[in-house]
């Protein structure tokens, strides 16, 4: 219920449709090259993703984040958490976990549309979804780690949530750059762009992946403890 | 009156904010210049192009991706930040003429990116002879002239998304749009690219040394383009009785 009203929040403030824009544009836009250059299967859907997870996941989520703390403090929302006997603690956890289902949803929606590309060329949806499973699932937990890094950013900004977006302005940047070169490793925002090409990664890379997330979602759980 | 009024627009963002933002952007600018030609310092070597025009053609890329972000905050805070405070309707009495307000944000505005070329441009000509690459200071004034009034239709085309939408979060996050056309923009066709405002220096520089008569097109353009928006920006109507 909680969650829900989060998602209420930023309801009618048009966000969530910048964020649909952010998600076809590029989705459509490359999968119907990949169509034309007569991509199919995984092919087809490794294309159909490649520049939203390079660069359109990265600032969809600093947006998400950032509008929802910039949002917060603009209508004095911790102010009437408090007036209605919610504690700070518990609203930012709700707003933690809004996060992660709106990424998984998000996910849902970008994978559904390169899909509907898939299928239009001719694949089983179905059977490219069971065999891309495992960077699907690897691309929800960088999101998680992303949402994790600009949760922190934000609970340290505090009302300079702008920076948040920024950072993931750079991010999204360097994203064009950076996943090509060995250094990717130490750069988080390279992280979904790289799951997609899951036969070049190692197994300690997604064991980094893992690590990274538990630390940072932990990061977040203290550093919401610690709010007053 | 104009430096007056820019005064005033400054104290109400914070004049320091505004300048540690433009330093910072040079920074990152120069920085990720600066890195890209280090890691590939052997294949520029390899190929010839470890000259000043290339250098200068690089960096000044780094330089178009800074941009859209440096604008995108520049005018969340000059401009957006109107809307975040509700003081749009200010407009509605007396004292201050809505024209004069936002000719002077643009002022301030120009200010600013004047001050992001300049410190990119001196950064430059302190790195080159530490790359090891020949000053040549014509070509270096040249260059960055060029940059100056060319570069400007990318924040004119990143104020597009600050006037049509409210909120400055959401229309800085949409700036994205003009990085995304920046990358691919190869697909379009030269005929169709070269109507694009945020394409117009990519044309340039492509072309190493670029002819007058193109850079002189480009730049009337370019301004025609500059006054058109500014024009949008005074003319539009900020202010609702609800």
């Amino acid at each position: 219920m909680a969650i829900l009203g989060e998602f209420k929040k930023m309801h009618r403030t048009g966000v969530y449709a910048i964020m649909l824009i952010l998600c076809i544009f590029p989705v459509v836009f490359q999968g119907l090259l990949g169509v034309y250059s007569d991509f199919d299967g995984d092919a087809l859907f490794i294309t159909s993703l490649g520049i939203f997870c390079r660069i359109f996941i990265v600032i969809a989520i600093g947006l998400l984040v950032s509008f929802s703390f910039n949002n917060e403090f603009k209508k004095n929302g911790y102010l009437n958490s408090i007036y209605h006997g919610i504690s700070h603690k518990k609203a930012l956890r709700n707003k933690l976990f809004f996060f992660y289902i709106m990424l998984i949803v998000y996910f849902i929606v970008s994978l559904m549309l390169s899909g509907v590309i898939i299928t239009v060329a001719g694949t089983n949806f179905f059977s490219v979804l069971i065999d891309q499973i495992q960077p699907i699932f690897y691309l929800n937990l960088c999101g998680f780690l992303l949402i994790n890094i600009h949760f922190i950013i934000c609970l340290m900004a505090k009302q300079a949530s702008l920076i948040s977006l920024l950072v993931a302005f750079m991010g999204a940047i360097a994203s064009i750059f950076v996943p090509a070169t060995p250094y990717w490793v130490w750069f988080p925002w390279s992280y979904p762009y790289r799951v997609l090409y899951f036969t070049s990664l190692e197994p300690v890379h997604l064991v980094l992946f893992v690590t990274l997330t538990i630390i940072s979602f932990l990061v977040v759980l203290v550093l919401i403890r610690a709010e007053r | 009156m104009l430096l007056s009024r820019m005064k005033v627009e400054m104290f109400k963002i914070g004049g320091k904010k505004l300048l540690a933002i433009t330093i910072l952007a040079t920074l990152l600018n120069k920085g990720a210049g600066i890195l890209y030609l280090t890691i590939n310092r052997q294949e520029l070597k390899e190929a010839n192009h470890w000259t000043i025009q290339h250098y200068l053609s690089i960096s000044q890329y780094f330089m178009i991706l800074l941009l859209v972000v440096f604008s995108a905050v520049l005018w969340y805070l000059i401009l957006s930040s109107e809307n975040r405070h509700g003081t749009w309707s200010i407009l509605l009495t007396k004292p201050i003429v809505k024209r004069k307000l936002l000719f002077t944000k643009h002022f301030l505005f120009l200010l600013f990116y004047i001050v992001f070329v300049l410190v990119s441009a001196l950064f430059s000509l302190v790195f080159l002879p530490i790359l090891g690459i020949p000053v040549d200071i014509g070509v270096w004034a040249k260059t960055y002239l060029i940059f100056i009034i060319i570069a400007l239709s990318v924040p004119y085309s990143q104020i597009i998304f600050h006037l049509l939408l409210k909120n400055g979060i959401q229309a800085a996050s949409l700036s994205i749009v003009w990085i995304f056309l920046i990358v691919i923009k190869d697909m379009f066709p030269e005929m169709i690219s070269k109507m694009i405002p945020i394409y117009f220096l990519d044309h340039i520089l492509t072309s190493i040394i670029p002819d007058t008569t193109t850079v002189f097109i480009y730049s009337i353009v370019t301004l025609l383009f500059v006054l058109v928006m500014i024009i949008v920006s005074v003319r539009k109507n900020y202010y609702y009785y609800d």
